[in-house]
Order: C-alpha cells, then structure tokens, then sequence
C-alpha cells in the first residue's frame, strides 16, 4: 500500500471532481428536485433533534420544587388576568377601528392567522441569517409570509416544505422592510436592510433614507418600527433600535445609520408565523 | 536473377537526385522558411513593441466608460433655519439589463421558433426579434411590479415603453432601464408605493430599487421669484451652460478622460440640474455640488462588467438667506388677496427691509409660480398660464414704475436742503396751481388751505409740491433722487465679487431736460417740473429701490445696499452713502407728519395699536393696456421713533379705483403684523376673529 498522501487522497478527489462536475452539469430541475428532496429527507431528524432538546427541557422544568412551580403558576395567573383585559380593550379598538374604516371606505390592512412555531435548528454558520422552524406546507404556511416573535420582526418565511420552513432573518442580506423610527415628527418612511453576515462583527441591518434633519435624541433608545404599509408587517411591530451614531451620505438628502436587532432574536426558541387570510402578491411574486 | 550493378560513370541516367542538389534545396527551403519566420517575428514585434500602446489605448478606449454622478445641490434656508429650497429622494425601479441576456436569447429563440412554425417560407428578421424579446422580458417583469404596488382599491397597470427601450438600448446600455420613473407619481402615496415595492418584491440586483436626489420647495409657491427654479437636464452635455454644475462635470470629464484614456464617446452622465432664475441661477456655482464618477469595464455588447475606479460626489454648499420666512409668507398671502372693487385680482411688490443691515426680510410677488413645477419638464400649459398672468416679472425688482406721491418726501428734502421752504413754512394751497397757463389740481376739489410740512405729509398735498417743486428747480429735485440712488442698479450682493442677484431692473428714469431731450426729443416746461415734483411723468423706479430709499431715510441716511444673504454682523456699505443733511427739527417734522399720516391721514389701513408707524401713501397715474390706472403706493418704517424695519408695497390697479392706502394699505400691516409677531410678540395685538356667517 502506498505511503503517499497525495497518491492515496488521489482517487477520493476524483470521484469527487467528478460527483461537483456532474453537479454543475445537471439540469436545473433535477437540482432544485435534489435540494427539496435532501430537505425533505432530513426534516424529520431536525424535528426529533428539536424535540428531543424539548424534552430534556421538560425534565428539567419537571424537577422544580412545588413551591417554585407554584408561585410561577400565581404569577402566570395575575398576567393572564392582565391580559385577558387588555385582550378585550383591544378588540373593542379593533371593532371601533373596523366601524371607522367602513365609514370612511378606507382600504382595511390585511388580516393575519398566526401559527406558532418552535425552532426545529439554528446552525452557528447562518446564525444571524436562517433558521428552520417545525411547521411547514401541511400547517398552512406560505413562502413569504411574516415571522414575529411577540412584537418584535424575526424576518420571513424564505422557503416552505411539507413539515419545516426555511425563515431569513432581518439579519439576512436578502431582508428588506419599509420602517418609521419612533418619535421623528415627519414620519418619513425609512429602509431597513439586512447586512452580510461578517465573522467577529455584531449582527446589524442598515437603516438607509433616514430624513437628514432627523436627530436622535440623546441618552434615549430609538425604536424602529414596522409602517404596515407594504402589506406584509402590521404596524407597528418593533424590528430593532437605532444606533445613535447616524453616517452623512454624499447626496447629502438623507443618513444612514445602523440597526441593532432586538435582543430577543439571540436566543429564538419559538416563533409565530403570520398567515394572511388572503393570498399577497409576495407569495407568486417570489 | 541478379540485377546488373550500375556504372557509376555513367552520367546520362540519373534516378535518384544527388545529395548536393538535396541539400539545395533545403538550404532554400530553410532561406524562405527563415525570412518567413523572420517577416512574422518583425510583424509582432512591430505590433507588440512599436504598436502595442496603440492598440491598447484602443482598447481602453473601446472598453472603458465613465459615468458622471453630479452633487447634489446646496440647501436654501430662511434666516430663522426654515429650508426654502431642498432636495428629496425620488425612489425609482430600474431593470439591470445585462442580467437578463440569458432569459432575453431564450425568449428570441421562442419568438423564432414561432414564427417558423407559423410562417416556415419567411425568414425571421432576428433583429426584430431580439427587440420583441427584450420587450417581453421587461414587460414581464414590469407586470410583477404592476401586481406589488396593486392594491384591491386602486390597481395600477404599468407598460414599458418600447421605443424607450430601444433607444435606451442604443445609447444608454451602461445604465439600467427604468421602468418607474417615480414610484410616487404611480400613486399619491408615496410611502406607500415604496413600502409595498420593497416588502412585496423579492430583494434581487435585476429589479432594482433605486433614487435619484431631485430639488424641492418645501413652500410651493412661496419666495418663488427670490429663489428661482432649478431645469432637469438628461446629462451634462444637455446643459449647453458653463457656470455651475455643468462647468464643474465638464471640468472633470476633461480630467477623467486624461487620467483613464477615455474617449469623447466613452462618458454618459446622470441628470443635472442647473439654476434657470433666482438664487438658484445667480448661486449657482456655490450650490452646485462637485461630481463624481465611476469608471466601468464594460463587456462586448455594452453591459458594465467590473468597476474600475469611483469617487462619490460631494454636496454644494448651503445658503442662508435672509429671508424671514413667516414675513414674506404673510406678504404674498396679503398680497394675492387684493382684489379691486370688481373683484379682479391685482398684481404687485411688497418688500420689507431691515433698517440697520440692509437685509431683506420679505421680498413678494405676486403673480408667482410653483417652483416644485418646474423641476422635471414644465408643461406648456403651466408655462402658458404664468406667461398669461404675467407671473414671470419680479416686480419688485423688475417693475418699473412711476413713484406718485411717495416721492414728495425727496421733493420735500430737495426743498428744504436748498432753502426754498422751511419746515414750518405755511403755504397756501387751493384747489390747484396754475402754472404756465396750466391749472394744476389737488386731489381734493377744496384744497387744503395753509398747509405746512407735515401737514402735507398727513394729507398729501399736491400744490404744496407743486409750489416748493418750482421754487426749488427740476436739477436739485433730480440730484436729490441720484442722489438717493433711485437710478442706480441696485447691488442685491451679498458677498463682493461671489454672486450679484441677476433679475434687477437697469431702466430706472430721473426726469430732467436733458432726459427729456434725448427721450422724447422735445424741450422741458415747468408744467415737467411740476409732474415731476409729485412723482408723476417721466419718473420710472422699481418698489426695491423705493425700499432701499425709505431704509436710509430711516437711517438719516442716503444709501442701503441690500442683500439676500443672512449675515449678522453685516456691515452696511458706505460706498455712496451719506447722511441727510437735515436738521433735527427738519428729520423730526419729517417723522411726525408720516407718523400722523398713519394715524389721522391717508396711510390710516396701516395703524397698528401699540406700534408708530411712520408712512407715505401715494396713488400714482400710469397706463395699462394704454388705458389710463391707478398705481397704489404705501412706504415706511417702524417703529417711527427707533427705527428697524423699512416697507414698501406697489399694487397696479386695472383702472382708476385703486388708491395707495386703501389698496396696499393693508398689505403693509400685514407685513408689519408678521414682523411684530417675530420680534416682539408681547406687543403683538391679537388678530381679530374672522366674522362669523350672519343669517
């Protein structure tokens, strides 16, 4: 047998010249077919990896003392109360809200079903850029459709299989939402863009068409806000803060300036995906 | 059988050729071949060592291209930080269309199939078709942006304009295509168009989103003459001009073109905006921005390929005027709401002026224009109606007009300084003069009896004018107006040698005989002088430099160069300036009588309670599409006895039913009111409620 590395590694790297040859020479359907069929193929172990943390979860919770347990449950109840009122201020707004655009035949926001997700994984290499979530085609999501966390942006379905969705994060290059910073007087639309996600640096998007005369205040946190006029975000969900530090562009008509994501995005175990009730453009056009 | 053995001394029979004759001819053979080989390696050598810079100038030349990226104008403020004049993004969606020679050459070849299939004995025109297919693609994709910015009220239905694309293809390839030229002109919802194209289309570099920074006039029609309006041209070379952002793309088209060996034909430009009136024309080299550019590699059909070099443009500088934006709002506001007893709107100048620096501080007209319409192309029709309302005159800087009897105050001080009146002097004024065998009229049919100066001033009485104007003489009333300025070009320059506003009226007239001689060819008479003494005949003056007059007569002064430019620690000039040269008690009468014009004479429409004002009405003849009319005058300065702001306000009436204090009366309060407003609010006395709607 020879001793040789190169001699030795020669025919692995061959088939596998060959196997990445053939690749790029396959036709494009047959390649996509692969690509979903891989995923496809693999979802099942990402859910039962998924699951199985969840588990573990579960054991852990389990082995809390029952004075703990209750106490986190009378505290669970008092919010629950909280909510359950706010719960019904809101749905007379939103009846109040539904009565006023009715009079004055003003165009009503679309109407989401939101469907809850645990996250199935989130690799370290797209960390700030993919995650996939454990509800899919047969759970009546769609390519393109929001994901949130509370009330906070979490990005975009990108692709939909039958179990598992792909979701871009606004973290993610490819994301791109129409945003208004909270408290400019203008209420100019602004741009929020996802940024190329560098090794060693901070995740971040770019908040591009920010009115020149516009000044953060100082000490405070500037909240950058969905508008609800793509028809994609309802307003008002929160996609990060404004970085106080704002960049002068050449044009001088407008300033850049740096999104720092909520803090929640870190550390995503479930989402909700919102479902219009009605078919949107995005979902043929993507 | 054995062949018989040659004789080699037989010659006669030769078959095979001898080694020497071989050797001939390889020796030839190798000659040839070696000049050949020698012929070839000198041709390369020529084309490589002699000719290679040559051709590889052409080279660059053929694939290098620059595009020219003007700066972005300067902004245009009022003197409290308020913009005038701003730039906004235009946000537009343009189509790359070098990313899509694949899906093009895949439609052509469908397009070409088909029409084989339908016609198999004509030859397709491929040409034809690969312009079919380009306009398929695009519409294709254009139709995705008609569904993203569709909503269920309002569905929108772009179409690509095909000979758009084709001309587009020819000349501008470099560039993406634009489909959208203005997503905000799709709908007027601007944020809303943007919104839902960037939440609704996917994020790919074919269908790009990109802007463009246009010029924009927060105030619409507002200060419009003051600060002009800005032309699009489609590149530099449209611009035929050669100050401002025009010279300065010109200037580093020359220098690329020596730094990157480019070709005359090797540069396109974005679009550039040059001023076409007002401060954006007379600033222009100060508010155009620098350009930049970048430099592309581009491929064999004329797609950008890589990027070669770049510099970003850089912004012109801002201006500040000293415009006060609420004042010369109020003027135009009080302005456009005179209308005469008919109810036709009037045209006219209002100004007002800061005392001490020369500043102006509103500087109105009216009819104006939209400035925000003119940014792209003006449409005839727009360009029509301001041409029809005789909206393009700056009136107050470009109206020539007789002053009336706002010039009794220079008839006034040309009398006193030469002695033929004293301030106290009582004259006896009937219901006219006679002079020559002319009568002369008062404007009132009693006259006004024993009148002395500030009597007249209250009144406004004519034959006191007449009177002290042929005492004093039509050359010391002439000097005393030279010498006030009335017939020098103003110098609206704010920084010596940088920029001088250009729209101002060089036709300024002092009557004299010798002006009359050359004018009119016919000698001057007393009954001239006696015009001339109340500011009528052959007088023509602009409302700025009655601005400029009553700002230095505030003063005791003579001279006020003025200026659009906010500087607080001005300086006013001394070129030409001197004082009065009346006495205390004179300057005092002077004061006093304009002072009781406004509260008991003809500049009453003027009073503000808790303010004096000291004012001068004056209701000039002039002719109007050769009928004669009535010019309303009124001037002053406030407060009377400190004062800091000068006004003057010049209404043409369409006939004789407009008089000075009634008419432009109302428009100096007005100003006076917005100024007081600003300056001392405590003093300001509340605007009386508007009527209610009786039964």
């Amino acid at each position: 047998m020879s001793t040789n590395p190169v001699q030795r590694l020669r025919g692995p790297l061959v088939v596998l010249g060959l196997i990445f040859g053939t690749w790029l020479i396959l036709p494009t359907a047959f390649r996509i077919f692969t690509r979903e069929a891989f995923a496809e193929f693999q979802a099942p172990a990402l859910g039962l990896a998924s699951r199985s943390r969840e588990l573990v979860r579960f054991w852990e919770l389990n082995s809390r003392d029952t004075e703990e347990l209750s106490a986190a449950g009378r505290d669970l109840a008092r919010a629950e109360a909280g909510l359950e009122l706010r719960l019904r201020e809101l749905e007379s707004a939103a009846s109040e809200n539904r009565r006023l655009r009715s009079m004055l035949a003003a165009p009503t926001p679309p109407e989401f079903r939101t469907i809850v997700a645990r996250v199935a994984v989130r690799e370290s290499s797209s960390w700030w850029t993919r995650i996939t979530i454990r509800r899919g085609r047969t759970d009546g999501v769609r390519p393109g459709c929001p994901v949130v966390f509370g009330d906070c942006v979490v990005g975009r379905v990108a692709a939909v299989h039958v179990d598992t969705s792909e979701v871009e994060l606004i973290t993610s290059p490819g994301f791109r939402c129409s945003a208004f910073i909270e408290g400019d007087q203008s209420n100019r639309t602004v741009l929020v863009t996802g940024e190329p996600d560098l090794p060693f640096t901070a995740p971040s998007a770019r908040v591009t068409f920010i009115p020149y005369e516009y000044t953060p205040p100082a000490g405070q946190v500037v909240r950058v806000v969905t508008t609800g006029l793509g028809g994609l975000y309802p307003r008002g969900l929160r996609l990060g803060t404004l970085s106080p530090e704002l960049e002068e562009t050449p044009q001088g008509a407008y300033r850049n300036g740096t999104l720092q994501p909520a803090r929640e995005l870190l550390s995503l175990r479930e989402v909700s995906v919102l479902v219009p009730t009605e078919p949107q453009p995005y979902e043929e056009l993507r | 059988m054995i062949a018989p053995k040659p004789d080699p001394d037989d010659s006669s029979v030769t078959l095979v050729p001898s080694a020497r004759s071989n050797r001939s001819r390889v020796l030839k053979l190798t000659i040839i071949g070696a000049a050949g080989l020698t012929y070839l390696l000198l041709g390369l050598v020529y084309r490589q060592l002699i000719q290679g810079d040559l051709f590889t100038n052409q080279h660059e030349r053929q694939i290098r291209h620059a595009i020219i990226i003007p700066g972005t104008r300067g902004r245009i403020y009022d003197r409290n930080g308020y913009i005038l004049a701003d730039n906004r993004v235009r946000m537009s969606v343009n189509i790359d269309l070098g990313k899509l020679r694949g899906p093009i050459l895949r439609e052509q070849r469908r397009l070409n199939l088909q029409a084989k299939a339908s016609n198999p004995s004509v030859k397709p025109d491929l040409e034809a078709l690969l312009n079919q297919a380009r306009l398929n693609i695009v519409q294709g994709l254009l139709d995705k942006v008609n569904r993203a910015l569709s909503t269920r009220q309002k569905p929108i239905n772009l179409q690509v304009n095909a000979k758009s694309l084709a001309v587009h293809i020819r000349d501008r390839r470099t560039f993406p295509f634009q489909v959208v030229a203005d997503l905000g002109a799709v709908s007027k919802n601007t944020d809303e168009m943007f919104a839902r194209f960037v939440e609704q289309m996917p994020n790919d570099d074919v269908l790009r989103l990109d802007h463009e920074i246009v010029r924009y006039y927060p105030e619409g029609e507002s200060a419009a003459h003051i600060l002009g309006y800005v032309r699009e041209h489609k590149s530099v070379e449209d611009t035929n001009g050669t100050t401002g952002a025009a010279q300065k793309a010109a200037d580093l088209r020359t220098q690329l073109g020596e730094k990157y060996n480019l070709g005359i034909n090797s540069f396109t430009s974005d679009k550039v905006l040059t001023g076409e009136r007002g401060i954006e024309l007379t600033f222009e080299g100060v508010l155009a921005g620098t350009s930049g550019y970048q430099i592309w590699e581009r491929n064999i059909m004329g797609y950008t390929r890589k990027l070669l070099g770049r510099k970003d443009p850089k912004q012109g500088s801002h201006i500040v005027l000293s415009i006060d934006k609420d004042i010369q709002r109020a003027a135009e506001q009080l302005l456009n709401s005179v209308k005469d007893p008919y109810g036709r709107p009037l045209n006219g100048a209002a100004a007002m002026i800061d005392v001490e620096t020369g500043e102006i501080l509103a500087m109105a007209t009216a009819p104006s224009f939209d400035p925000n319409r003119m940014v792209g192309r003006i449409s005839s029709e727009y360009y029509d109606d301001i041409s029809d309302r005789g909206g393009w005159i700056n009136r107050a800087t470009q109206g020539l007009y007789p002053p009336g009897s706002t010039f009794k105050l220079i008839n006034a001080i040309a009398g006193l300084r030469c002695g033929a009146v004293r301030y106290d002097s009582v004259l006896d004024c009937g219901p006219f003069e006679m002079i020559g065998n002319r009568a002369y009229p008062e404007h009132t049919p009693e006259g006004y009896g024993p009148t002395d100066l500030e009597k007249m001033l209250i009144v406004s009485c004519n034959v006191w004018n007449y009177q002290v104007g042929m005492r004093t003489g039509i050359e010391r009333i002439a000097a005393e107006a030279k010498r006030f300025g009335l017939d020098e070009p103003l110098l609206v320059s704010p920084i010596d040698g940088l920029a001088e506003y250009r729209e101002i009226a060089r036709g300024m007239i002092i009557p004299s005989p010798a002006v009359k001689q050359k004018r009119e060819g016919t000698s001057w008479t007393q009954g001239d002088t006696a015009n001339s003494s109340i500011g009528q005949g052959l007088f023509r003056t602009t409302p700025l430099h009655m601005a400029a007059f009553i700002a230095s007569f505030a003063r005791n002064e003579t001279r006020t160069n003025l200026t659009l430019i906010h500087d607080p620690g001005r300086q006013l000039s001394q070129k030409g300036n001197e004082v009065t040269g009346l006495t205390a008690m004179q300057r005092s009468t002077f004061i006093e009588g304009m002072a009781r014009c406004v509260e008991e004479g003809t500049a009453k429409p003027v009073e503000i309670p808790g303010m004096r004002i000291a004012a001068k009405t004056g209701t000039a003849e002039y002719f109007r599409d050769g009928q004669k009319a009535h010019l309303a005058w009124t001037l002053g300065f406030a407060p009377a006895d400190n004062p800091r702001v000068a006004f003057v306000v010049c209404i043409e009436g369409e006939d004789m039913t407009s008089w000075g204090g009634a008419t432009a009366g109302p428009v100096a309060k007005g100003m006076l009111l917005a100024w007081m407003k600003r300056e001392m609010p405590a003093a300001t006395p509340a605007e009386e409620p508007e009527e209610e709607p009786g039964e």
